[in-house]
């Protein structure tokens, strides 16, 4: 197991988030996290990268319990954690290059000529063109940000990709090459590949398996072909958002 | 708030590394502020001078001691205050908008992500920029608004540009003006620190941000008129 998560709860004030999830996720998984809006997937993300500490249980990594790694050691992590929020978070006063290179120049000491090879290469991989890299984000569409943001992410070759609604806001057609993108850079790169989402039928064609939350808690968890057999409402809800 | 001092304080020594980002704010918070502030201290300048001199005309009938009267005012509270207020809205406004925006839209968690502390590459260098450009802008301020006190001294009151600066030394010293100083750097770190505080908290979209900013620039403003009376008051001690 790569990720594992135990009894794991996070509140905010009185409101419980996250009650005692529980499961785990193996090496080279493309896993769906599914849910209504509120139910803590989102928080879940942020707790493996340590953005918010959860008040009890365990988040294990190749076996380490980090939730009480300190800042210096959550950087550890995150280098091996990348992660593609819902919005590109791209950092404005740069360009598309820079944002990009920001990560490799931060955390390894390549040369110059490394750096733009590898941005080219991972340019190519979530399918842009050079021609964007001296543009600042705002010039490009909100479709090529994610993109962008994608490969900012990519280029520091992590071993988990986490992604936190990453169609949010797109159209049909943006939607689908996105998804497909998640699917192969997994395969290209050999990332495990968590992806918070509400869409079934893209979890339904490139995820190996699916966590479904409900209020905090854990109400399904299997391989993809399981969900139609599953008898929770919620679950049904979903499902029937894909059946013919 | 205690805690994101704390986190800007610890930040101070990594960031003095960021000459970059230091001299990027200075450029905006000192350079690009110069003008309107200029500006707009000569006028209050000009204002304070007709309406003591009205005023001493009408009670004492004479305005002779009007460039010492100004020049105390001015020196001691109008150049530091009014410069202050003015970066509030202009400077602080602008800080805030900015890290609200980088909240809301998550950069500051992607900066987190990619090891970078938010507190030593945002908030630190906007403080560092804002003390001294604050500092600088007063000392002009205050040069600016006497030289105005002298000229309409000159032109409207009839009083010879010599007497105006004779009349003042009798009034005020080396002291005023370092005082109005130390007051500059009290105020050109609280407008930063309050400013990049609703900033990093931010919520809610650009709704949030609109409150972040409202809410930056009438708290900074409260804080620099208290802070302008404790210091007053313990500067009294000295003259």
């Amino acid at each position: 197991m790569i990720l594992e998560f135990k009894n794991l709860t996070k509140k905010f004030g009185e409101r419980t988030v996250l009650n005692s999830i529980h499961f785990s996720i193996k090496k080279s998984e493309i896993v769906f996290i599914l849910g209504q809006s509120g139910t803590g997937k989102s928080v879940l993300l942020k707790s493996i990268v340590g953005l918010l500490k959860p008040e009890v249980g365990e988040i294990l990594f190749k076996g380490s319990n980090i939730v009480n790694f300190n800042e210096m050691q959550m950087q550890e992590i995150r280098k091996k954690c990348g992660m593609v929020f819902q919005q590109p978070a791209l950092f404005d006063s740069l360009t598309i290059y820079e944002n990009i290179a920001y990560g490799l120049r931060r955390h390894f000491k390549y040369t110059e000529e490394a750096i733009q090879d590898k941005i080219q290469k991972v340019l190519s991989s979530v399918h842009l063109e050079q021609n964007i890299l001296q543009k600042k984000p705002q010039q490009v569409s909100y479709g090529m940000q994610k993109r962008v943001s994608l490969a900012r992410t990519l280029v520091l070759e992590p071993e988990i990709l986490l992604f936190d609604e990453p169609t949010t806001g797109l159209d049909p057609v943006t939607t689908t090459a996105i998804n497909r993108l998640i699917k192969e850079v997994s395969i290209q790169y050999k990332t495990t590949s968590v992806v918070v989402s509400h869409d079934m039928k893209c979890a339904m064609d490139i995820a190996n398996r699916v966590i479904f939350l409900d209020k905090g808690s854990v109400i399904f968890a299997g391989p993809t072909d399981e969900i139609k057999l599953n008898e929770h409402p919620l679950v049904r809800g979903f499902f029937q958002e894909v059946e013919p | 708030m205690t805690t994101f001092l704390t986190q800007t304080l610890s930040a101070l020594p990594a960031s003095l590394n960021r000459k970059k980002q230091i001299f990027e704010q200075l450029h905006f918070v000192g350079y690009q502020s110069l003008f309107i502030i200029c500006i707009c201290v000569s006028f209050a300048a000009i204002v304070t001078v007709l309406e003591s001199s009205f005023h001493m005309k009408l009670v004492v009938q004479s305005d002779s001691m009007v460039p010492g009267f100004s020049s105390i005012l001015i020196l001691r509270e109008l150049g530091s205050v009014v410069t202050a207020l003015l970066l509030t809205s202009r400077v602080g406004a602008g800080m805030a908008a900015e890290l609200g925006s980088m909240k809301i839209s998550e950069q500051i968690e992607a900066l987190k992500l990619l090891g970078v502390n938010p507190y030593e590459y945002l908030v630190a260098p906007r403080f560092i920029s804002s003390i001294l450009g604050t500092v600088f802008l007063v000392a002009i301020a205050n040069v600016v608004c006497l030289y105005a006190s002298m000229l309409v001294s000159s032109s409207l009151l009839g009083m010879p540009g010599p007497l105006f600066w004779q009349t003042m030394n009798q009034f005020v010293g080396y002291k005023d003006f370092i005082f109005s100083l130390i007051k500059a750097a009290a105020f050109g770190s609280v407008i930063p620190l309050i400013s990049c505080y609703y900033g990093f908290n931010t919520e809610m979209g650009a709704e949030g941000v609109g409150q972040a900013t409202t809410q930056s620039v009438v708290v900074a403003s409260v804080a620099i008129i208290v802070i302008d009376f404790i210091l007053s008051y313990v500067f009294s001690y000295f003259y």
